[in-house]
């Protein structure tokens, strides 16, 4: 296995705005190299834009994005592929192309990709194996030939961690990969995400709302709210900090400060 | 605008949400008849681009909220107007609605006169700029990819573009030689039958039909992968979707409807000469017709490739761009579908104009 090494992330003054809805507001956050950061917050608080931010998926209304001081909103969409071609998604549903096997969707990366001629050297034979062993890290065996139909939704998130891998990414973005698993698949998909983490010292953002993965997983915990940073720190500080906010998140409370009633535009308010 | 029961409460809630605390703002309350009337407005407002937001608390709509922005130099619009039910709006009242409804026609001729033809621009600068990364993606495909699409988007709609270009030229060629008979000269309907469909019914007919086969699935399936994220998961791959993606659709369309054309124009004459020679007209007399018509230097064959192939290249185009900007999920992925089909037909008819008038000297012809 290839050691990578993580990069660093520094989002400044980011601010998204969908319409007249703010979505991020003033964004300021810096993930250091071979962090493992989770994103927390309410549905529709603006978690996966803010991912989609960091590998300008989304265009931000405002503000910055460097990756290791590039600053990536700033360059041509051109310029940017060499730089995505460091990171891994993996996506909520995983985003497997539909129309090619398992083997084509992990080989993917690797044959088409800005990095194919690091691996242009390798025999088919090679690459083969390479991929039999991205999906045995991820726990899958003898699926290769399979299509992403075929599969299941844990099975098909585990190929999209795989994929993600194959081209050795230095930072990989999580966009709530145990939402909608049962426990036990979520565990084994967290568990991965710390392996992968421990393994090649990859910078890991983790975009969630499951409070069992974030304690499970998380090095260090980021809470939006009302399209801003609310709360950023450790996992035992999120844990045990009495912000009544924190704390109604935390515990799953339907009273307190923050409003169960969303907004018509589905942002939830400012309380 | 807001159109609300409980003024107070749902003030302070869009004051809030629109960061308006502190702003200037006028609000009115108003009638059950005129609720329902500024209900169908509110609609109306909407579809011309405005924002009015439904109530968070109640279903009723008894209230205008009316957000002034406050410009630096204008200090002096500082208004907060409330009254009860039932006492007579007062002069100011009158003439605040006036202002509204002055805004609402301001806001509809900008978007009309402004937003519209801007809208446009940008859209043909779009387009544009699909055209010359795809063109500049065509190497970068492998030729695996390129065969795929061309039998997919080509060969499969041959059955379909055939069949449709036969059948209207043997109702042309029915109709021509029973008018033709009038005045003796049946025997030059090979000759008709052969100009208009090599020239015109040909590439016009097949080009429908591959937009209404292959444009309407470039359009779907593109908007598919971008409702699942299979576009975002290239992009973020480091790969350029209109380079992976719309290169070889494009060119399969541009290449394709060329040869869909020759062979549709040779079942178009074949079904003619076989309606006319039903009808009085020997197969002989029918083919020296079409010799006789058609230009010796293959001119007119030349022109209805031509044309085939600017349609072609206008089916895929717009099917990839608007496949690849779909929005808005399932929904989205048909609207793009609908775009991509109702704009393709009307460039092509478009296109198909001026190219008649160019290739053939104008409108002296």
């Amino acid at each position: 296995m290839i050691a990578t090494k993580g990069v660093k992330i520094r989002l400044q003054g980011i601010c998204v705005d969908h319409g007249t809805t703010s979505v991020l507001k003033d964004i300021n956050l810096t993930i250091n190299p071979g962090e493992l950061v989770c994103v927390v917050g309410l549905s529709g608080c603006g978690k996966s834009t803010l991912l989609k931010c960091m590998s300008a998926l989304v265009e931000p209304t405002a503000g910055d994005v460097f990756i290791d001081d590039v600053n990536l909103t700033a360059l041509k969409e051109s310029d940017r592929h060499p730089i995505r071609a460091r990171m891994g998604f993996v996506f909520q549903y995983a985003a497997l192309f539909d129309s090619m096997s398992v083997f084509e969707n992990v080989v993917f990366g690797i044959r088409k990709g800005p990095l194919r001629a690091r691996y242009a050297a390798l025999s088919r034979m090679a690459i083969a194996r390479r991929v039999t062993d991205l999906l045995l890290d991820v726990g899958l065996v003898g699926i290769e030939r399979r299509m992403p139909a075929e599969l299941s939704g844990g099975m098909r998130r585990r190929v999209g961690l795989a994929r993600a891998l194959a081209t050795e990414p230095d930072v990989i973005l999580y966009d709530e990969p145990t939402s909608g698993l049962d426990p036990v698949t979520a565990a084994a998909i967290d568990h991965l995400i710390v392996e992968t983490r421990e393994r090649r010292n990859v910078t890991s953002i983790v975009v969630t709302h499951d409070m069992a993965s974030v304690m499970r997983i998380a090095d260090r915990v980021v809470m939006l709210y009302g399209g801003r940073v609310h709360f950023d720190g450790s996992r035992d500080a999120f844990r045990d900090s009495n912000d009544p906010v924190v704390r109604q998140f935390t515990v799953g409370d339907v009273s307190g400060p923050i409003q169960t009633r969303m907004h018509p535009e589905g942002m939830h308010s400012d309380a | 605008m807001l159109l609300t029961h409980d003024i107070g409460k749902c003030l302070r809630a869009v004051l809030a949400v629109k960061g308006l605390v502190g702003h200037p703002v006028i609000v009115r309350e108003v009638s059950d008849t005129r609720a329902v009337l500024l209900k169908a407005a509110a609609s109306a407002l909407t579809w011309f681009g405005a924002d009015p937001l439904p109530c968070r608390y109640c279903t009723a709509y008894r209230a205008i909220v009316t957000y002034i922005p406050m410009m630096p130099q204008d200090r002096l619009l500082i208004s907060m107007a409330t009254r009860p039910t039932g006492i007579k709006r007062t002069m100011t009242e009158v003439a605040d609605e006036t202002t509204l409804v002055l805004e609402g026609v301001g806001r509809v001729s900008r978007r009309v006169v402004i937003s519209g033809p801007l809208s446009v621009i940008r859209y043909i600068g779009d387009v544009f700029l699909v055209l010359v990364e795809a063109l500049l993606g065509i190497r970068d495909t492998d030729i695996i990819t390129h065969v795929r699409q061309w039998f997919v988007l080509g060969v499969q709609t041959l059955p379909i573009a055939g069949t449709t270009v036969g059948l209207s030229s043997a109702v042309f060629a029915y109709y021509t030689v029973m008018s033709l008979k009038n005045y003796g000269a049946s025997g030059l309907v090979g000759g008709i039958v052969a100009i208009t469909v090599v020239r015109e019914t040909g590439p016009l007919i097949a080009g429908i039909m591959l937009t209404a086969r292959a444009g309407s699935s470039i359009a779907a399936e593109l908007g598919a992968m971008r409702a699942s994220e299979q576009i975002d998961a290239l992009r973020v791959m480091g790969l350029s979707p209109v380079r992976y993606l719309a290169s070889s659709r494009i060119l399969a369309c541009t290449l394709m409807l060329p040869v869909l054309t020759v062979l549709s124009d040779l079942i178009g004459v074949a079904a003619g000469g076989l309606v006319a020679s039903s009808n009085g007209v020997s197969i002989q007399q029918y083919i020296t017709s079409i010799r006789n018509a058609l230009h010796h230097s293959g001119s007119d064959i030349y022109e209805g490739l031509y044309k085939a192939m600017v349609f072609g290249c206008i089916v895929g185009l717009i099917g990839c761009n608007e496949g690849l900007n779909s929005t808005g999920g399932a929904a989205g992925v048909g609207s793009s579908t609908i775009r991509a089909v109702v704009l393709s037909l009307a460039l092509i008819f478009l296109a198909d104009l001026l190219i008649t008038f160019t290739t053939n000297g104008g409108l002296s012809l």
